[in-house]
């Protein structure tokens, strides 16, 4: 019966019940779309650290880290990427060969960082074949190619097939250069790899260096990114002497960022639901007030205090569910949405990719967040239920009755 | 044995720290079936008496015993269930719960007192036959007259099966065809179920069909007079 009062009690003001009700639900759709945006920003921005470039873990010399220099490669790399390819947790792997030095044109100088591959094992680590704009990744039996990122074509003032030089130190301290034409022109939605990155193939570099040039970084996928930290333990387990990191620690910014983003959002919802809580406790206390003959009359009659409170906090938090589920499938609709199609941001574009976060944001939200928000919304109804049940009780049922 | 004892009761409010004595030194005491009026001009203290009798206040001096059990020393908790299962209550308006129906309130009482689903439907059909409402038992209060409400309220609260009735000016919203009812059906439960009744009003109406009439002035009794109806 309590419940069947505190129903009907909900619909006697229609227009004040329907109001709380749309801003819970406006505030169940709004706290879950910001997330699920937000959420999303930062899977592009990861998706855009990984499979770009650095991929799930790397394995480098320990020397190589810290200096930079040509000599530290990895010892036996055949042996360790078989070892490591072997690993259950592994989906592909690749090697590279790592030189840091000067790309020139005619007009215009940079520092670049020359990355040595294998194409083919490349394209099943990153998806980076995915981001030549202009001209194509690589063409087969071509010598002398070389991808180069698009603001760097900027800064150099080169297009496709345009020729550029490549200088770097040599492992026996000379210095290698050679000419490349650019077969490609990427754009990687982060402008700090596409202005500082250059590609060629693997056997080019050895030909400038006149000798094979050995490998500096052993780059892999993973079939479940969950299990990155214990593909990492393992693989430092076998191999003690080098270094293995993870994305995390090859990016600590982007990671730092996932981790901020998913405190900031809890915080946000947290602010939006004390907002609602007020709206609730508001509307309860007047309703209280507005009730109070009718209070004092049950109590009268003999409906004793635990009840009364009962029949208010069943009535606050019912009328806060009833706004629930439809921002909750509301969020889910516009979440799928725009999860497929996406939301621009080019107006931002810009300062975006200077931050390594796309244009183009796909919401993405966790199916246990909906569950975690239902909770959140029932704790917030609780609560807010507990002062204006509090007063009821509180009322003396002599004084009440006569109340005018 | 008495029903209701009423023993050297005084209750002063202490509203704006200025003592208002509401009622002074009053002892009465009434039987099973007696159909009573408290009356009086306003202020007289009639109110504070029937709150005190049904355990809504509480006195500054001296005690009430109903059925042979002091209430005056029971605790709030303790009291409120004390007159859910003893006391019955009418007032003057805002008796019933807008949202429940007339079958729904005179049954809400039983629910709160945990009698069984049969019970409940059984007593609620013969209570609102009583009151003349039986074609009205899906009706909510709104949709009712100020009459028809009443006489719902007097059926609810003999619902419970009380040992006394309090009215609390329970005709002072209605016209003279619904007071006149309304009092005829109580006239009626009180013959036919004993069922004593304690009104505080002002309605001559009331007085007139009271069997006894207890005049207060000043919070005391000025006179108690049985009258022959």
């Amino acid at each position: 019966m309590l419940l069947k009062i505190a129903w009907r009690n909900i619909w006697r003001k229609k227009t004040r019940s329907l109001i709380i009700i749309f801003a819970v639900t406006l505030g169940i759709w709004a706290g879950l779309f910001i997330s699920s945006f937000m959420a999303g920003m930062i899977n592009e921005m990861m998706d855009t650290s990984i499979n770009h470039y650095f991929s799930h873990i790397q394995v480098h010399n320990p020397d190589f880290k810290g200096n930079n220099e040509i000599q530290f490669t990895i010892k036996d790399p055949l042996m360790v990427m078989n070892t490591i390819e072997h690993n259950s947790g592994v989906q592909a792997i690749t090697m590279r060969t790592v030189a840091f030095g000067m790309a020139s044109s005619p007009s215009s100088a940079a520092g670049v960082k020359t990355v040595g591959i294998d194409p083919a094992r490349e394209n099943k680590v990153t998806t980076f074949s995915q981001f030549v704009k202009e001209g194509t990744y690589f063409t087969n039996g071509k010598r002398n190619e070389v991808l180069i990122g698009k603001k760097l074509a900027e800064k150099l003032h080169i297009k496709l097939r345009s020729k550029i030089i490549l200088t770097f130190a040599a492992p026996d301290g000379n210095i290698a250069s050679g000419a490349f034409r650019v077969c490609g022109i990427y754009k990687s939605g982060n402008t700090q790899i596409d202005a500082a990155n250059i590609f060629i193939n693997r056997q080019d570099m050895n030909l400038m260096l006149g000798k094979d040039s050995g490998y500096h970084e052993i780059a892999l996928t993973l079939k479940d990114a969950k299990n990155i930290d214990l593909v990492k333990a393992d693989i430092q387990k076998q191999f003690p002497l080098l270094k293995t990191e993870t994305w995390k620690e090859l990016s600590p910014e982007t990671a730092t960022l996932n981790d901020y983003v998913g405190f900031v959002l809890w915080i946000l919802m947290s602010v939006m639901m004390i907002g609602l809580a007020f709206a609730i406790v508001n509307t309860m206390l007047m309703a209280v007030m507005e009730r109070t003959r009718e209070l004092g009359m049950l109590m009268a009659i003999g409906m004793n205090k635990g009840r009364t409170f009962s029949m208010i906090m069943i009535e606050t938090i019912s009328l806060t569910f009833v706004g629930c589920p439809p921002g909750i499938f509301i969020a889910w609709l516009t979440t799928t949405y725009f999860g497929k199609h996406g939301i621009s941001l080019a107006s931002w574009g810009k300062g975006m990719e200077n931050f390594g976060m796309s244009t183009m944001v796909y919401p993405h939200l966790e199916n246990n967040l909906y569950f975690q928000v239902s909770i959140l919304v029932f704790i917030t109804a609780f609560l807010s239920a507990i002062y204006p049940s509090l007063r009821a009780i509180r009322l003396k049922p002599a004084e009440a009755v006569r109340k005018i | 044995m008495n029903v209701i004892d009423i023993n050297n009761v005084s209750k002063v409010y202490h509203d704006n720290a200025i003592p208002v004595p509401a009622v002074t030194d009053v002892t009465l005491h009434f039987t099973q079936g007696e159909f009573a009026a408290l009356v009086g001009p306003s202020g007289s203290g009639k109110t504070t008496l029937l709150n005190i009798i049904g355990g809504l206040d509480k006195p500054s001096q001296g005690d009430v015993i109903i059925a042979g059990q002091n209430v005056t020393s029971l605790s709030d908790s303790k009291m409120i269930d004390f007159r859910l299962q003893n006391i019955g209550f009418v007032f003057q308006a805002y008796n019933l719960i807008p949202v429940l129906t007339a079958k729904e309130n005179v049954e809400f009482i039983m629910l709160l007192q945990n009698r069984p689903k049969a019970e409940r439907e059984k007593r609620v059909a013969e209570l609102l036959k009583e009151v003349g409402l039986e074609d009205k038992m899906n009706t909510r209060p709104n949709e009712m007259s100020g009459g028809q409400q009443q006489r719902v309220a007097v059926a609810r609260a003999l619902a419970s099966k009380p040992k006394f009735i309090l009215a609390d000016e329970p005709t002072a919203n209605l016209d003279s065809k619904s007071a006149a009812n309304l009092l005829d059906i109580m006239a009626e439960m009180n013959r036919n179920e004993n069922i004593t009744f304690i009104f505080s009003t002002h309605d001559q109406r009331v007085i007139d069909r009271a069997r006894r009439v207890i005049t207060l002035t000043d919070g005391k009794v000025s006179s108690d007079i049985t009258q022959g109806n």
